[in-house]
């Protein structure tokens, strides 16, 4: 395998994507960075906003960014709004009998797809969360005898209203694990909303003109090549004393894992390569902890929440910044 | 869910204590934690140590009533009090506000309760005592609890209280001092160790009790040491302090033992200051010589020796606060000559004409020797006739060296009209009768007091005001009156027949007394005792009485301590024997021109006369020493029995040789006495540098001839060499005899301007070392930053994180904090805004270079190169330079720039 890293292409591509993006999506670059984050890291991502933030057109501007096999097709997008009475079955798929051929088959749920917005993940009943979240984990579905592959890109954006509005079914910690990376999606700046009022229809147009930048083996490369991003054993270690911290801190009742772990350092390479670099740098690490590991966390209490991992990173970032590796 | 569970309990608490939220118990200020560690750490050492003060307090300070107990329990309740409160979200100026109105509430109730004046005074006193106490431990609990530096303050206060109390204290002998001061400094350093650890402490910490005990374990093992160092650098000056305090202090009476005799020191018996006055002589021992004395002293005869007595000291102040006499160092016209004997190197002399001059005498003087043994007596003290002024130490003749320790010449002018046979010595021989008479004929031709100093009249004639003194006045100018006597002399032999007179019965009135059945000093109302009934004393209450009979006359004198000296044998005359039970006091008359005279009150002691004290023979004169060498020791060579010493000065001839460089001499001992005061000293014990005083009697040296033109170099060149010597003398170390005789004003005072210029230098200099601190260390990272070298060499990485550092480091002192941002972040938003700088772009190499593996490339180095003066110009152009030089002051910064954050 070739160990050397396409600097130029994939940051190219990465651009391309970016800008793309940025034609309908104003004012989220941030937001953007962190998503793609999740998808070059083999994640997904969860959303948590107020409806009308823009998640779903986020979410369609990535998929039809992102070619199909070919260089015509679009990928796959599937939106699947979550309501209390979704069933696991609407997801994943269902055998029903084909009269013609006289058997069973499979039909496809909306789960066989590249992306899939999951919209207002926590509406839906804490089964068909589970179910979602399973396939996300595995890949693979299975029902009955027969196991179903997912697609090798398979990138899941979810969105979740804020845990206080009423209705909802909050996902259980150890679920919310799974996703990568959470991100709340927020309002746009003053300047950036009048931009958009004043051009909507501009944005709308852009939306549906979308181009294709991208293809499925793009993404796919640009995986593998987030995967041979350096990141140096002092960072690592930054890592894993940010984790224990979690573990021992007095404010916090349930740490990070060591999957946290893994997933912090998969996003970190990812970002980095996002960023145009083929190192890890300590910024990578100080923008990226909380959207990794905020909500796998369980706090005391709300005070804590605000600033235990501001804490932690404090310490870290001092450390790092001391260290002297030129020797 | 344990998050639920948890919760739930802590919420019910919450509103249970809601309707006590303006109490302040619902939140707290510290945790139960920090609680504990006040009440452990800080408040049971503040507790012991306010018990030890109060305790040492008590004893010298009547109005705290001695109830250190009770009083200490007040300061800690106030102290826990405060404590408790403060640990809670309480206010102080309300709650302080409270405490004091509450005191004075219960101070005003109170005293209206008892009817009794006087028990209420009693109880407001120590109501005063106990609220001061606790409102004081209040305002500790306050201070330890909530405010920061108040440990500082509190040490500061409590050591200005040991000061007072340690300044009360008389008694100021070095370990007295140190354990007055040490427990207040250890607990000053501890105090302000401690409260800012448990301030500064994160009590989230899991390891909080262990990292309490580490960082004491730690502060502690430093502070022993250093108390230990400073003990040892400062032991000698304590010295001085004991002996400045001890000089002052000993002499008063009272608080020695009864007896005369004191201390044991050297082996022999040391003169204490208070010798005969003090005390009884009944424990002295009447066969026990102390020791010889030939005093060529005769009549005009030429031939009935005339015995004077020998002085030790003089009590010329009335100490009217302590009522005792004292020895004043500083009385004017000092005429005491008080050498330390030990301390003269044989055959040496030591001599003070100052004191002939000050003893104001200049009618019939002669000038006299004598030559003292010394049997038992400390090998220091130095007694002699008044008034001696030269003292030569001299070898003990071969024969007589078992019972003679040391012995000494010493020459003293005196008046043909002193003599010991007054009273005490009073005699029915016609010839010294007629001396009696002989020289009150001539001092009662003596001058008025007109032309004596005024201030020495005054001294010397003091008296206190007093009831008493009044009736001893009166006394005196009744007996003046009964014998009308005119002058000074009449008025003394006046006051002498008084003692003497007999009443109906033919008994004497006044009787010798060794147990008059009032110890210890003849205070003022002892004295009154004394003269109106008790009539029963020893020497020093006649001499007492005495002086202030004299003294309300307006008669100069004062009381001298010392030995009396009896005639007792024909056989040898001019050679007295000393006793111990001869130690005495009496008082000396000032008769202008004519000088100090003794004059003995005593009325004889029934036993004294009784006492068969024979004279013994007499020690032989020692032999004619030629050569006399005083130096130290360089080599000794115990088998060739020969030893070399490097003199400085030596006696040839009696005459004095001072060399201005020291010269070396052999010596062979083999035939040598070595010894020192105690005793013999082998010779494996003659340690090199001892200081030496060699004695020869050899022939050899007679006959070298020494012209007068020889200077002592040349003539210790004619010296046979090895040099036969006969007597080798140590001389004690200074350390080994202390000067205690040495009045106060000899001893080098401590120089306090001095200290205090040293002390004020030093502390400048490590402020202004503070000061400078911060710009120093940038000039270091900047050294490092600028570095030529490493650029030549291609060491960018290296380059890269010295700038980096140096820029970090300049940053921080001027004020901009990295503070939750990374470098990165740091630069972009802040640095480069605010200075226009492209400080980002460095840090982006930099971070390559720190975290990448690759090379730099032109371009990096390029941004290496350029960053460093120029981006610390352009902060330093953009900081106004008033702002710049305070910020470089600031230590504050410079700590943090260190310290590294910790998790709360």
């Amino acid at each position: 395998m070739d160990n050397a890293i396409n600097m130029e292409q994939s940051y190219h591509q990465l651009q391309v994507l970016q800008q793309n993006i940025q034609q309908v999506i104003r004012g989220k670059d941030n937001q953007i960075k962190y998503i793609l984050t999740a998808l070059l890291a083999k994640g997904h991502i969860l959303l948590e906003d107020n409806p009308g933030t823009g998640k779903t057109v986020m979410a369609k501007t990535l998929a039809q960014s992102i070619g199909g096999k070919n260089a015509r097709d679009t990928s796959v997008f599937k939106r699947v709004q979550f309501t209390p009475d979704l069933l696991p079955m609407d997801l994943l798929g269902a055998h029903i009998y084909d009269e013609d051929k006289k058997e069973f088959i499979f039909k496809k749920g909306p789960l066989f797809c590249n992306v899939l917005l999951a919209d207002e993940i926590n509406r839906a009943s804490p089964k068909v969360q589970s179910a979602l979240l399973e396939c996300m984990a595995e890949h693979q579905i299975t029902s009955g005898d027969v196991t179903y592959k997912l697609e090798d890109v398979f990138f899941t954006i979810a969105t979740q209203n804020p845990v206080e509005m009423e209705g909802t079914y909050p996902l259980p910690a150890a679920q919310l694990d799974r996703f990568f990376i959470k991100i709340i999606f927020g309002y746009v700046d003053e300047d950036t909303e009048l931009e958009i009022y004043n051009n909507y229809l501009g944005i709308s147009r852009n939306l549906e003109q979308i181009q294709t930048v991208l293809n499925i083996e793009d993404v796919k490369f640009l995986q593998a090549e987030s995967e041979k991003i350096l990141i140096h054993e002092e960072l690592v270690k930054a890592v894993r004393n940010i984790v224990a911290q979690t573990r021992q801190h007095a404010e916090i009742v349930l740490g990070a894992s060591t999957r946290s772990g893994i997933t912090f350092l998969k996003c970190l390479k990812a970002f980095a390569l996002i960023n145009g670099r083929d190192y890890v740098i300590e910024d990578d690490i100080a923008l990226l902890i909380k959207p990794v590991l905020d909500h796998r966390l369980i706090y005391k209490n709300k005070e804590a929440k605000s600033r235990v991992l501001d804490a932690v990173l404090k310490v870290e970032l001092d450390r790092l910044s001391r260290l002297n590796l030129a020797k | 869910m344990r998050n639920k569970q948890k919760g739930t309990p802590v919420h019910t608490r919450k509103e249970l204590l809601a309707p006590f939220k303006g109490w302040g118990l619902s939140v707290r200020v510290h945790t139960w934690k920090k609680e504990l560690a006040q009440y452990i750490l800080l408040g049971i050492p503040t507790i012991i140590l306010a018990a030890y003060v109060l305790f040492t307090a008590n004893e010298y300070f009547e109005f705290l009533q001695n109830n250190w107990l009770k009083q200490s329990i007040a300061f800690a309740a106030g102290l826990y009090g405060a404590f408790f409160i403060y640990a809670r979200r309480f206010r102080f100026i309300t709650t302080a506000a409270a405490i004091i109105i509450l005191a004075y509430i219960g101070y005003e109730f109170s005293t209206n309760l008892f009817s009794g004046e006087f028990d209420g005074f009693k109880w407001a006193v120590k109501y005063q005592n106990f609220s001061v106490l606790f409102v004081l431990g209040w305002f500790a609990g306050y201070g330890l609890s909530r405010t920061r530096f108040f440990s500082i303050f509190w040490s500061i206060a409590l050591l200005a209280v040991m000061i007072i109390v340690v300044g009360a204290i008389s008694t100021g002998t070095s370990d007295d001092i140190v354990l007055m001061f040490a427990p207040i400094l250890v607990y000053a350093f501890y105090i302000i160790y401690t409260s800012e650890l448990i301030r500064n402490m994160s009590d989230h910490e899991s390891a909080f009790a262990l990292n309490m005990v580490k960082r004491m374990g730690g502060f502690a093992l430093v502070i022993f040491m250093l108390l230990l160092a400073l003990l040892a650098i400062f032991r000698t000056d304590f010295d001085v302090i004991e002996r400045e305090w001890g000089a002052g202090a000993n002499p008063k009476e009272g608080e020695g033992n009864n007896s005369t005799m004191t201390e044991n020191r050297n082996g022999g018996t040391g003169l204490k200051n208070n010798m005969g006055l003090s005390g009884s002589n009944n424990k002295a021992n009447k066969d026990s010589v102390l020791f010889v004395a030939k005093l060529d002293n005769f009549f005009q005869d030429g031939k009935t020796p005339n015995p004077l007595y020998f002085v030790y000291d003089y009590y010329s102040k009335f100490d009217t606060a302590t009522q005792t006499f004292e020895v004043d160092s500083l009385r004017p016209y000092n005429d005491l000559f008080s050498p330390d004997v030990a301390k003269v190197p044989l055959f040496f002399t030591k001599q003070d004409s100052t004191v002939l001059v000050n003893g104001m005498s200049t009618k019939n003087r002669k000038i006299v020797s004598a030559e003292i043994y010394n049997h038992n007596l400390s090998v220091s003290d130095y007694v002699a006739p008044s008034t001696s002024f030269f003292l030569q130490p001299i070898s003990v003749p071969e024969e007589n060296k078992d019972f003679y320790k040391s012995a000494y010449r010493t020459k003293m002018l005196v008046s043909d009209l002193n003599s010991a046979y007054f009273v005490y010595n009073a005699t029915d021989d016609p010839f010294l009768q007629n001396f009696q008479k002989q020289r009150f004929e001539i001092l009662r031709t003596a001058d008025l007091y007109n032309d004596v100093p005024k201030d020495f009249l005054d001294y010397y004639t003091f008296m206190p005001a007093g009831a008493e003194y009044d009736s001893i006045s009166n006394l005196a100018k009744q007996i003046v009156q009964k014998a009308d006597a005119r002058t000074v002399v009449d008025k003394t032999i006046a006051i002498k027949d008084y003692f003497l007179a007999k009443d109906e019965d033919n008994l004497p009135t006044f009787k010798y007394s060794d147990n008059p059945g009032v110890p210890g000093i003849p205070s003022a109302n002892k004295l009154t005792f004394f003269l109106f009934e008790n009539k029963k004393g020893y020497c020093a209450y006649y001499a007492g009485a005495t002086l202030f009979l004299l003294r309300s006359l307006g008669i100069p004198s004062r009381i001298a301590t010392g030995f009396l000296t009896v005639d007792r044998s024909n056989k040898n005359p001019g050679w007295y024997w000393f006793y111990e039970d001869q130690a005495h006091a009496w008082v000396q008359v000032y008769f202008p021109g004519y000088g100090w005279l003794d004059f003995d009150t005593t009325v004889p002691s029934q036993d004294q006369q009784d006492a068969p004290q024979p004279d013994q023979t007499p020690p032989l004169t020692s032999q004619k020493a030629y050569l006399v060498a005083n130096g130290k020791t360089i080599d000794i060579d115990t088998l060739k029995k020969q030893v070399t010493m490097s003199v400085k000065e030596f006696l040839y001839w009696d005459k004095r040789y001072k060399l201005s460089s020291p010269e070396m001499m052999t010596m062979d001992i083999s035939i040598a006495r070595v010894y020192s005061d105690t005793g013999n000293i082998p010779l494996h014990l003659l340690k090199p540098n001892d200081e030496v005083v060699a004695v020869s009697y050899s022939e050899v040296f007679k006959n070298i001839v020494a012209n007068p033109t020889d200077s002592g170099k040349s003539i210790l060149k004619k010296f046979p060499s090895p040099a036969p010597i006969d007597e080798l003398k140590v001389m004690p170390k200074d350390s080994l005899t202390k000067d205690k005789k040495e009045p106060v004003g000899k001893t080098k005072p401590t120089n306090w301007t001095n200290v205090f210029w040293t002390v004020t230098g030093l502390l400048l200099a490590a402020l202004l070392f503070l000061l400078f601190l911060p710009r120093l260390i940038f000039a270091y990272y900047h050294y490092k930053a600028t570095s030529k070298q490493l650029a030549a060499q291609g060491k960018w990485k290296e380059l890269a994180f010295n700038r980096y550092i140096a820029i970090n480091y300049y940053l921080n002192q001027m004020g901009y904090h990295r503070a939750n941002t990374t470098a990165l972040q740091f630069a972009q938003q802040k640095v480069d805004k605010q200075f226009g700088t492209n400080y980002a772009l460095f840090l982006n190499t930099f971070l390559k270079s720190k975290y990448s593996e690759q090379p730099l490339n032109n371009w990096d180095e390029k941004q290496i190169e350029a960053v460093y003066p120029e981006v610390k110009d352009k902060i330093k152009a953009g900081i106004p330079t008033k702002k710049r030089f305070v910020s470089w002051m600031n230590i504050y910064r410079l700590i943090g720039f260190y310290t590294k954050p910790r998790l709360k």
